[in-house]
């Protein structure tokens, strides 16, 4: 019996690593120009692109910036919400394992 | 500023910063360290001592850097990610802790502290796990230590080359290669048990169960047997079918000393056997095989070493021989039907005197040489005689090889000088009576028990009860006669009697005659009821 959960344990373990998806979440405050300036210099979005996500983020709650590794993905969440708070909007950024 | 991370290590994180502004990253990745730290020759050494193949590993890194990381076109400075920045504030919190400066395996670790990269991912999956960088991680700076002691560059190459040797053979870890040791000569010659060894070989070379359980009390020999198989393997006068065979004991003892965690021992136990199995041509010993029942095992559940034995016995691959007593047998292995049928028994019974005389004509060699004595072979017939007759609790040859040895480890004290003493009948003598507390006796015509004037002499002291000591003089004399057995003792009385009537004193007159005071009162009061 132990035997097999131990094994079951070393498999998962070295399951390839899953990739996670990131997304601005809407909130009544932040301007559109913000979102579209946090998209396009943190996720390298084109003007265009960061528009039609932020446009996702307006109606849909919340738009998807991009599917990451995880140590990219924890990076660009960290630093967006840090762009967020230094320019003193309550913008939110958030990843899920996908 | 104290220095936190050695030069090695600065030097990786530079270049792969390089690397992956080089290859337009807009983050410096773990993956770009691994994959640079994989070109120094210091992980190189650790993962050729970790047996893995840190060529496709690198080029496994290679194709996800180049593949599935976005490339940004002005990426001149790629940025720290917060995991770099928890690996290296991992690796100076280490270097604090430990006190020395982080080095390379500090930082192959550090990386595991991520589970959820892609670096960790293949390193799992080329078999590169925490524990085994932390275990040689340890030994490094445990050799690193000896280093600085001999501060001499081939012999500690030496030593690296070594350990990476014990590294690799759990075998060599935990088990005792007995041809080997034949081959060096430290065996000591074994005599006779020729079929117990013929039997031995014929279960060895049978298709399927050719596991044999050798069965006798202790100290008749089972061990001897493999000594000599290990020793008739390397003289080459064994059947061409196990010819070349290394015989190997395992020592349980010590896979089990320093298992920590739970089923450390169990992986020990598994990796010798696959060892085993991988190597071929081995007969794995295991020495007090009752010792294997419950071992690993806790309360909840049954798998213990037997259990983890079983599949490898049953298959034939492996051929196992166990040895133990039928004492400890009745309680293990004979309750145990599935263990029971995947063995062989074989018994080995006790020698008899006019063997042991001969196993001890053999090894009479080596206990000369190292105590500086001589025995003679009237010393060792009456070593094996006068140790049969009053050890009897112990058992050939074990009882008598003590003997031979304690008398000589005696005369050696006692002789100041190099000349080689031969020893006498009276050492013996006194030796067997101090190891049995009995008086010994020996009949060579003399009267020494003064049994001629035995009936007078008690008679002397003894008055009234004429009959009684008649009969037991009579007793005394028929059996010191020799014709009695010698297993038994000299002879038994009950004395039988109203209280006062003198039956203590007849008892206590008896010079050298011993009789059971309880077991006399037991009788007595049985006879009252």
């Amino acid at each position: 019996m132990a035997v097999t959960e131990i094994q079951q344990e070393t498999e998962t373990q070295i399951k390839k690593p899953s990739k996670y998806a990131v997304f601005i979440l809407n909130d009544d405050y932040t301007p559109w120009e913000f979102v579209v300036a946090t998209l396009v210099r943190i996720f390298s979005k084109t003007e265009e692109e960061a528009n039609e996500i932020t446009r996702h983020v307006h109606h849909g709650g919340q738009g998807l910036c991009g599917i990451y590794s995880r140590e990219v993905a924890e990076t660009k969440v960290h630093t967006a919400t840090e762009f967020a708070q230094i320019n003193k909007q309550p913008l939110r950024t958030v990843m899920k394992k996908v | 500023m104290i220095k936190l991370l050695s030069e090695e290590v600065e030097e990786i994180i530079n270049v792969a910063w390089v690397d992956a502004s080089e290859r337009q990253q807009e983050y410096l990745l773990l993956e770009n360290i691994l994959v640079v730290a994989l070109k120094t020759k210091e992980v190189q050494e650790l993962m050729m001592q970790l047996d893995v193949d840190f060529k496709k590993l690198q080029s496994d890194l290679d194709i996800f850097l180049n593949t599935e990381i976005e490339k940004v076109s002005d990426s001149k400075h790629p940025k720290q990610t917060i995991m770099f920045k928890k690996l290296v504030q991992y690796l100076i919190f280490h270097t604090q802790d430990s006190g020395k400066i982080a080095q390379v395996e500090d930082l192959l670790i550090a990386m595991f502290r991520e589970p959820e990269t892609t670096c960790v991912y293949l390193m799992s999956k080329y078999g590169i796990d925490e524990y085994a960088l932390k275990e040689l991680a340890t030994e490094l700076r445990h050799s690193q230590h000896l280093e600085l002691d001999s501060d001499d560059e081939t012999s500690s190459q030496m030593q690296n080359k070594n350990q990476k040797r014990v590294k690799k053979s759990v075998l060599s870890q935990f088990a005792v290669n007995l041809t080997q040791l034949a081959r060096e000569g430290k065996i000591d010659p074994i005599i006779g048990r020729d079929e117990e060894a013929e039997r031995l070989i014929q279960i060895l070379c049978r298709k399927k169960k050719n596991n044999a359980l050798m069965l006798g009390d202790s100290g008749v020999g089972k061990t001897s047997i493999l000594e000599k198989m290990a020793l008739d393997i390397v003289a080459d006068s064994v059947p061409k079918q196990i010819s070349g065979y290394e015989v190997y004991s395992i020592d349980a003892t010590a896979m089990v000393a320093g298992a920590k965690f739970r089923g450390d021992f169990e992986k020990r136990l598994q990796d010798v056997l696959k060892e085993l199995e991988e190597k071929e041509h081995c007969i794995a010993f295991i020495d007090e095989f009752h010792t294997m029942f419950g071992l690993g095992a806790n309360s909840s559940n049954q798998l213990d070493a037997t259990n983890i034995l079983k599949p490898a016995m049953l298959n034939g691959k492996i051929k196992i021989v166990g040895a133990t007593t039928y004492e400890e047998a009745k309680n293990t292995i004979d309750k145990n039907k599935p263990m029971a049928r995947r063995f062989q028994k074989i018994d080995i019974l006790e020698p008899d005197e006019e063997t042991t005389v001969k196993i001890l004509q053999g090894l009479k060699g080596t206990f000369e040489e190292f105590h500086n004595v001589s025995y003679t072979d009237k010393i060792l017939n009456q070593i094996v005689t006068l140790s049969g007759r009053y050890l009897s609790d112990t058992h050939f040859p074990d009882k008598a090889i003590d003997v031979v040895d304690e008398v000589g480890s005696i005369i050696k004290l006692k002789n100041k000088t190099n000349i080689r003493v031969v020893v006498k009948e009276k050492d013996i003598i006194d030796l067997i009576s101090k190891k049995a507390r009995v008086p010994v006796i020996i009949e060579d015509g003399d009267d020494k028990l003064g049994l001629v004037n035995l009936q007078e002499n008690i008679k002397a002291k003894l008055f009234g009860q004429d009959h009684a000591v008649d009969e037991v003089v009579d007793k005394i004399i028929m059996s010191r006669s020799g014709l009695n057995d010698n297993n038994k003792p000299l002879a038994a009385f009950i004395f039988a009697g109203n209280s006062g009537t003198g039956k203590c004193l007849a008892k206590d007159t008896k010079v050298n005659v011993r009789v059971s005071q309880e077991l006399y009162n037991k009788i007595l009061e049985n006879r009252k009821l």
